[in-house]
């Protein structure tokens, strides 16, 4: 039997790879939350099979659940059959948006202008200015904004002066002894990343060059369209990517690596989609297995780490951020559920702020509960997402990306401040 | 029969307007358990937060005569949770540890709860609820209280009535009981027990008082491989009259370990006709010795190779492909069905020898996982489910296998329960007046059949309307 709307036949026999077990049901976060059948990926399956066959029966109610997913892939660890949920859901929303519902208007609007350089430029401007002005608490405080927003303005970090790749060379040598050169590698700046958390860029291209790596950064570059896919703007992520094959065809590396989980899934599994071009691969996988110049000194603070869903969960990628930081930490605490997603998923934060608020609290009690120094993630969105829930509760850890813990590791270093001019406090956590 | 607006508003009153769902999308997913052969669509659902409100609930779906079930999460192999027309009282939102008393080694959970969250919870204290259904993940204390479920570690630490000391409890007409608790009380028999494995036909479970045990000090996991099955299921008596108990002992063949190998790789050996995982616990000098007697009996056994697992990485690998095996079968075929026999364990190699005779008689793939040690086998009967014949098939081909359970002395279910799925076979197992006892009792405290109507019983004369969609299996109980 094949599917009827959208689905090929060879996308059919995967939706009937689930046999109906139910053993996913306890690491969907939506689920967890409301405890609604359709909202589990069992039931989200069966209501894409549902609508594939019958598109025309109430859709709105079919689809609603689907919007609610997460997109998080929890799912998808736990499934035993191995049932590729990603796949069916890209489909399933690429369809929807085309044929059914399109995306609303200010979710359009938020994709294009934060997605695009010299619009993210100008809001990243008006951040900055209402930042440094104070403006930004009395917003909050006046109460001006729509709830979401202003909780997510709290979570928002301090925007830095320039774009991470506007204010360096484009070309950073590699600062190890020359029998430890090992080659080059391009770096993905993204578009979130490079305005808000050029920090984390700066970290990542630091510890690389001490660890022997040219760090190239093609000019050119844009948004990895990995918000687009998963709104179901699967026409729009594409003219992204091409965008950034253009670039990266002829880069002369031996990988391109990322520093964001969000953007290292899409572009592993987008970019080529021969598979033939330059390896993606995220920072941490990488730094794992070509680190020759482990930090000397380790960090003296209580520190956790929250595995980013599109790292563990999209990359299967989940042992080696652990195996980074135990380099750089005395203290690293186990964070119960940590592969639990945190409720920011993209967009989703905004436009589904209920129950994106009640997946964040189970998280923070568990944060409340370990009551780590440093949180540590992998992913702008989370970073953006935590940060908000633990001011909002009070909590007061920061929110730091792992590869800003190693670095600060390596601050300790006299030789590492003095390779990179770093002054000697700098970068507390 | 659509159930009447008045009600749904009388329901809406008591949990709110959001909690009550009646969209054709939210009941399509609630049409069956884990076994997907039976289906039976519900009128609506709701989600209570409370004993009080689930008080309430069945209070007014009596008055209105409407049937009603309570549903855990929904990974029941039997039809249980269901309800044609009726009204599913959906536990998931009671999903909270209310308390944990490490010192007297007791925990009170909603029935929400899952396995897994609660042992969360409490492996801190360095204890845990024992019972281990595979479907730990997901699966519910209420729904382990229901089926009366076990797992992997029931050989030597026992089902959920070992573990459950006491519970409140929702009656039909919407009164409320709490029985048992957390210290021992000598007043004649338990009355919670005798609840455990009703399948949410007397009552409905709203809070749970467990038993935590010590988390086993220090833990062995071996792999013995054969290339043949009854090597296999002779090392397993071999073991056990030995006089070694260990906390389990698992039995995978060939097919089932090709479905794990094909995604979850647990590093089974794919040319293996079976292997066994064998896990001892508990003291570390008594656990070496006995180590070492498993180890000769596996080895006279004629083992082709026989291993323990170095690390605790290596061991949550063998474990995970035991436990999700049947969730791998996706894998290798389209559809599967699959029951929870029994035989004593001196038979176990009988029933194999039976399991693929008969397999071999339908022309159906049979692959299997097995609780070895307790006996209890879970054949799973792959077939094609674009042949409209292959459901029935498969059921014919598992009703066969049951009853060649109960010739060799066994019984028809050991933790799936009866459900809709076996209550054709019951009466082969009980006579005709052990039955009308079981059912007097049931409608004593049930009397207008409204709770979980159809299930565990034949030709039930309370049963109506409301139990025929979910039908008998065909051929069964001639
Ligand atoms: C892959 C897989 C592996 C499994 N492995 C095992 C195993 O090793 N051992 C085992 O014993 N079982 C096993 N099962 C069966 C099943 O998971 C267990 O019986 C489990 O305890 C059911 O819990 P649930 O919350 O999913 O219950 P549900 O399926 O929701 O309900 C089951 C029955 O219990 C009733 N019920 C649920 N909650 C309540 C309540 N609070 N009060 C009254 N009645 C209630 C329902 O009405 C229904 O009749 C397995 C199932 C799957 C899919
Ligand atoms: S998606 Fe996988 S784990 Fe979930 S019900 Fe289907 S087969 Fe089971
Ligand atoms: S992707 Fe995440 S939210 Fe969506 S069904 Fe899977 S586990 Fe649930």
């Amino acid at each position: 039997m094949s599917g009827y709307q959208f689905f090929s036949p060879e996308e059919y026999r995967l939706l009937q790879e689930c046999v109906h077990c139910g053993l996913c049901l306890g690491s969907c976060p939506t689920y967890m939350v409301n405890g609604r059948e359709a909202d589990s990926p069992r039931g989200r399956l069966s209501l894409m099979k549902y609508l594939d066959e019958d598109s025309a029966a109430d859709t709105g109610g079919a689809y609603h659940h689907i919007d609610l997913c997460l997109g998080c892939l929890a799912c998808q660890t736990a499934c035993p059959s191995g049932v590729r949920y990603s796949q069916l859901l890209e489909k399933t929303r690429s369809y929807q948006r085309r044929e059914v519902q399109p995306l609303g208007w200010s979710q359009r609007l938020l994709l294009r202008w934060f997605t695009e350089r010299r619009r993210l430029g100008l809001i990243t401007a008006l951040v900055r200015l209402v930042q440094r002005t104070g403006l930004d608490r009395l917003v909050r405080s006046l109460r001006l904004l729509p709830p979401t927003l202003r909780f997510q303005l709290a979570g928002l970090p301090k925007v830095p002066n320039h774009a991470f790749s506007r204010a360096r060379e484009p070309q950073l040598p590699a600062v190890a002894p020359d029998d430890q050169h090992q080659g080059a590698v391009a770096l993905f700046t993204g578009c979130v990343m490079d305005h808000w958390y050029g920090e984390v860029h700066a970290a990542t291209a630091r510890i690389l060059r001490w660890n022997g790596f040219d760090v190239a950064l093609p000019e050119g570059q844009t948004c990895c369209g990995a918000l687009h896919v998963h709104a179901g703007l699967e026409k729009e992520a594409e003219h992204l990517l091409a965008r950034n094959r253009d670039v990266f065809m002829n880069v002369d590396a031996q990988a391109l690596v990322v520093d964001a989980a969000g953007c290292g899934a899409q572009l592993r599994t987008s970019l080529w989609p021969d598979g033939d071009g330059l390896p993606v691969v995220d920072v941490f996988e990488w730094l794992a297995t070509h680190i020759t110049r482990p930090p000397r000194y380790k960090l003296t603070e209580k520190i956790s780490y929250d595995a980013p869903c599109h790292l563990h969960h999209a990359q299967s990628i989940t042992e080696e951020p652990y195996r980074l930081l135990e380099l750089a930490c005395e203290q690293l605490t186990p964070l119960p559920e940590a592969e639990m997603c945190c409720g920011s998923a993209g967009l989703y934060s905004l436009v589904h702020g209920n129950i994106s608020r009640q997946v964040l609290a189970r998280k923070i009690d568990y944060i409340r509960f370990v009551n780590p120094a440093v949180l540590v993630t992998g992913n702008p969105g989370c970073q953006l997402q935590l940060q908000a829930g633990l001011r909002e509760a009070g909590i007061k850890a920061s929110v730091r990306h792992a590869i800003q813990v190693l670095d600060n590791a390596y601050r300790r270093d006299e030789d590492y401040r003095y390779a990179f001019e770093l002054a000697e406090d700098s970068g507390q956590l | 029969m659509p159930i009447p607006p008045s009600l749904i508003k009388k329901l809406r009153r008591i949990v709110g307007r959001k909690q009550v769902e009646t969209g054709p999308a939210e009941l399509l997913v609630y049409e069956s358990d884990g076994l997907r052969l039976h289906t039976a669509r519900p009128g609506c659902v709701v989600y209570p937060a409370s004993t009080d409100e689930v008080s309430q609930l069945v209070k007014v779906c009596c008055q209105a005569g409407v049937p009603f079930v309570a549903r855990g999460a929904g990974t029941g192999l039997s039809g249980g949770a269901i309800c044609d027309g009726g009204v599913i009282i959906q536990l998931s939102r009671m999903n909270r540890v209310l308390a944990v008393h490490p010192d007297d080694r007791y925990a009170v959970v909603q029935p929400g709860v899952t396995n897994e969250y609660l042992n969360l919870q409490t492996r801190g204290h360095g204890l845990e609820f024992a019972p281990d259904p595979s479907s730990g993940v997901s699966c519910t204390i209420g729904g382990n209280v229901a089926e009366d479920a076990g797992g992997p570690h029931t050989l030597k630490y026992g089902v959920t009535h070992n573990h459950v000391l006491g519970q409140t409890v929702v009656f039909p007409d919407g009164e409320t009981a709490t029985l048992g608790g957390p210290f021992p009380v000598s007043t004649g028999p338990s009355f919670s027990t005798f609840l455990i494995g009703t399948e949410g036909t007397i009552a409905i479970t709203t809070e749970i008082i467990v038993r935590l045990v010590p988390v086993a000090p220090a833990v062995v996991t071996m792999l013995a491989i054969y290339s043949k099955v009854a090597d296999a299921t002779d090392a397993v008596s071999g073991i056990l009259t030995a006089g070694v108990l260990p906390a389990a002992l698992e039995m995978i063949d060939h097919l089932c370990i090709q479905a794990v190998e094909a995604h979850l790789k647990a590093g089974f050996p794919t040319d293996a006709a079976a292997v066994l995982i064998i896990e001892l616990d508990g003291e570390e000098t008594l656990m070496k010795r006995e180590a070492e007697i498993v180890a000769r009996v596996c080895r006279g056994q004629g083992t082709a190779a026989f291993y323990t697992a170095e690390t605790d990485e290596e061991r949550l690998r063998l474990w995970q492909g035991r436990k999700h095996a049947a969730g791998a079968l996706g894998k290798i075929t389209q559809a599967f069905y699959t029951n929870d026999g029994v035989v004593p364990r001196s038979r176990l190699t009988d029933i194999f020898q039976a399991i693929y005779r008969i397999g071999d008689k339908y022309g159906l793939r049979i692959g299997n996982m097995c609780h070895a040690g307790d006996g209890v086998i879970h054949p799973q009967i792959l077939f094609d489910s674009d042949d409209p014949q292959g459901p029935g098939r498969a059921m014919d081909c598992s009703r066969d296998i049951l009853l060649a359970c109960l010739e060799m002395g066994g019984s028809i279910t050991g933790e799936h329960g009866v459900g809709v799925e076996k209550r054709g076979y019951i009466d082969q197992m009980y006579s005709a007046v052990d039955l009308a006892h079981m059912i007097r009792l049931r409608d004593g405290f049930n009397p207008g059949g409204c709770l979980n109507p159809g299930k565990i019983f034949p030709n039930n004369a309370k049963d109506g309307e409301t139990g025929s969609a979910a039908s008998i299996p065909p051929g069964a109980g001639e």
